[in-house]
């Protein structure tokens, strides 16, 4: 259980994060999605300890991360892929950290095997590819069995052999009830991985919730009608646009209507007496929710500094 | 809600010495599984068998310790090859970006610190010994007379031991102020080398010159400085020790990794 609040880290005049409040729960995949820059990865490294929030907190398990005596037993992280001295094997390096949190040696090459570097870890981590840096740094987060894994941008870099790979690792990860809270900026990703998801853009929240709802929240649900008969299809038009639906005709054919539910449009074509072939509702994806969500943000973003600029 | 209250937590002090035990095997853990770590003190005894050798050679007094070389080499390169492993135990870790992975396993910034500096002790007072020897044997079969007093021997040697470690200390924090190794390397020359000639062309600075760390390792080593006897000058490097790492878990504590 990940628990933020109000959350806050200024550069100067710069607000990197702001004000972020949201709780990670466990047995989820919780994404973490904005643009680059957006503000992830400096939430993440105040979630660990590495950078004071300038306002707010950041609870792991309800204690923030530093009060932590053995902080690998509660909370995983890869943070950067090139988290390990270059000259130093794998092995050394895992085992450097497991006596740093009072975990038993024989977890190293446990952790080694399950992330399938078993073989290489005599090798020094700087003759590693990005693709096994990465898996080497799940094994580190892995290490102390935690409850809580947390990933920043784990699929970057990596093959689609990778990439399946980290998918699936972190969904039985998930499915034995732990934490995972995993960054990206690419939303393909997300949709396939998370259950949840926390949106920001500019430091600041803009959606957290299930993936389908974060996607409805994004976008207006739209209904596509298709019918053979031209008049009748401009004569539904007109019928819906009296009720108030915003109505597009993106071909003679084609209808495509907001702003009314789709059993609405079926009555309506149904009381006019119009022939159709096709109803249905068209799944928005979660790529234009995240475009709408984060445009928002912008525009938000520099209307705020126009009205600043104007005081 | 006595039912979900959390396990009564084991008192501070327990678990922060546990945390420090394990944060030391760590350190312990880096520091030998990095090749570096072996060549520097393969550097350290070889610079000091050619320094103490020399000193040897050159050396024509009938009174003169066998452990006297071992002292010029210490004072002369042997302690700043030492402290570069030090150094590097800090700044390496920042130049590679494996900081991260350090403040990770052991987020309190003073513990982490303490870790290295109890570590990099250790360590270095043993090479420091063990440089001693190698001096003292290079003293013995160079020296053409020379005077073994038991006592002033091993004094000799002990103290080439502990100059290392707590010039070692002084350099880690001094490392995790900086970060970086160019950096600390001007910053240590400055204070050991540079800062006593520029205060040495002020008039009556003398007191000052000898208070600093060049002065108090001379103190340390050479049974006096003309200004204060050996035991003031372990005090006093010590004292400059403890204050680089106060300053450091100061910065360390205010600054984002």
């Amino acid at each position: 259980m990940l628990t933020l609040r109000g959350l806050t880290k200024k550069y100067g005049a710069k607000t990197a994060v702001d004000d972020l409040s949201l709780e990670v729960v466990p047995g989820r995949i919780t994404g973490f999605l904005g643009p680059n820059g957006a503000g992830k990865s400096t939430t993440m490294r105040m979630i660990m300890g590495l950078d004071r929030p300038t306002r707010g907190t950041a609870l792991v398990g309800g204690k923030p991360y530093a009060e932590l005596t053995h902080p690998l037993r509660v909370v995983g992280a890869l943070l950067d892929a090139r988290a390990a001295h270059p000259r130093r094997t794998a092995h050394a390096h895992l085992l450097a950290m497991a006596r740093s949190n009072g975990i038993p040696a024989r977890r190293v090459p446990e952790v080694l095997d399950a992330v399938g570097l078993g073989e290489v870890a005599g090798s020094r981590a700087g003759s590693f590819s990005l693709g096994m840096a990465q898996r080497l740094g799940i094994a580190a987060a892995l290490l102390g069995d935690p409850e809580v894994l947390l990933l920043d941008e784990p699929v970057n870099g990596l093959d689609p052999d990778g990439v399946l790979w980290v998918r699936s690792f972190l969904r039985s990860l998930a499915a034995e009830g732990r934490t995972v809270f995993l960054s990206s900026h690419l939303m393909s990703e997300m949709e396939l991985t998370a259950d949840r998801l926390v949106v920001i853009g500019r430091g600041r929240l803009l959606a957290d919730g299930p993936v389908a709802d974060v996607v409805a929240a994004g976008t207006r649900r739209t209904v596509r009608v298709r019918g053979p008969e031209h008049g009748g299809i401009a004569l539904l038009a007109d019928r819906l646009t009296a009720q108030g639906a915003e109505v597009t005709r993106p071909a003679p054919d084609e209808l495509s209507v907001s702003g009314v539910p789709l059993e609405r449009v079926g009555d309506l074509a149904h009381e006019a007496r119009v022939h159709l072939y096709e109803l249905r509702a068209v799944q928005a994806s979660l790529e234009e929710a995240y475009m709408r969500l984060t445009s928002q943000s912008v525009e938000y973003a520099q209307r705020r500094t126009d009205e600043t600029a104007g005081v | 809600m006595a039912a979900t209250a959390p396990a009564p937590a084991r008192p501070a002090g327990r678990s922060r010495t546990a945390g420090l035990r394990g944060a030391v095997a760590a350190e312990w853990t880096k520091l030998v599984s990095l090749r570096s770590t072996w060549y520097l003190l393969l550097g350290a005894a070889v610079l000091t068998g050619v320094i103490a050798s020399a000193a040897g050679v050159l050396t024509h007094d009938p009174g003169a310790s066998p452990a006297g070389p071992a002292v010029v080499a210490e004072l002369n390169g042997t302690g700043l090859v030492v402290a570069a492993l030090a150094m590097l135990a800090v700044t390496g870790e920042y130049a590679t970006g494996s900081a991260t992975t350090a403040f990770l396993c052991v987020p309190d910034r003073v513990r982490l610190l303490a870790a290295k500096s109890l570590t990099l002790g250790a360590v270095t007072f043993a090479a420091g010994l063990l440089c001693g020897v190698v001096g003292l044997v290079c003293g013995l079969v160079t020296l053409e007379e020379s005077t073994f007093d038991t006592a002033t021997v091993c004094g000799q040697v002990l103290g080439v031991g502990v100059h290392a470690a707590l010039l070692s200390v002084l350099t880690v924090g001094l490392a995790a102020v900086v970060r970086r190794s160019a950096g600390t390397v001007t910053a240590l020359f400055g204070l050991l080398f540079l800062l006593p000639m520029a205060l040495d062309v002020l008039p009556g600075a003398e007191t000052a010159v000898d208070l600093l760390p060049a002065g108090a390792s001379e103190a340390l080593l050479l049974d006096g400085n003309g200004s204060y006897g050996w035991q003031a000058g372990l005090a006093l490097m010590a004292l400059w020790a403890l204050a680089s790492l106060t300053v450091a878990a100061r910065v360390l504590r205010r600054r984002d990794v």
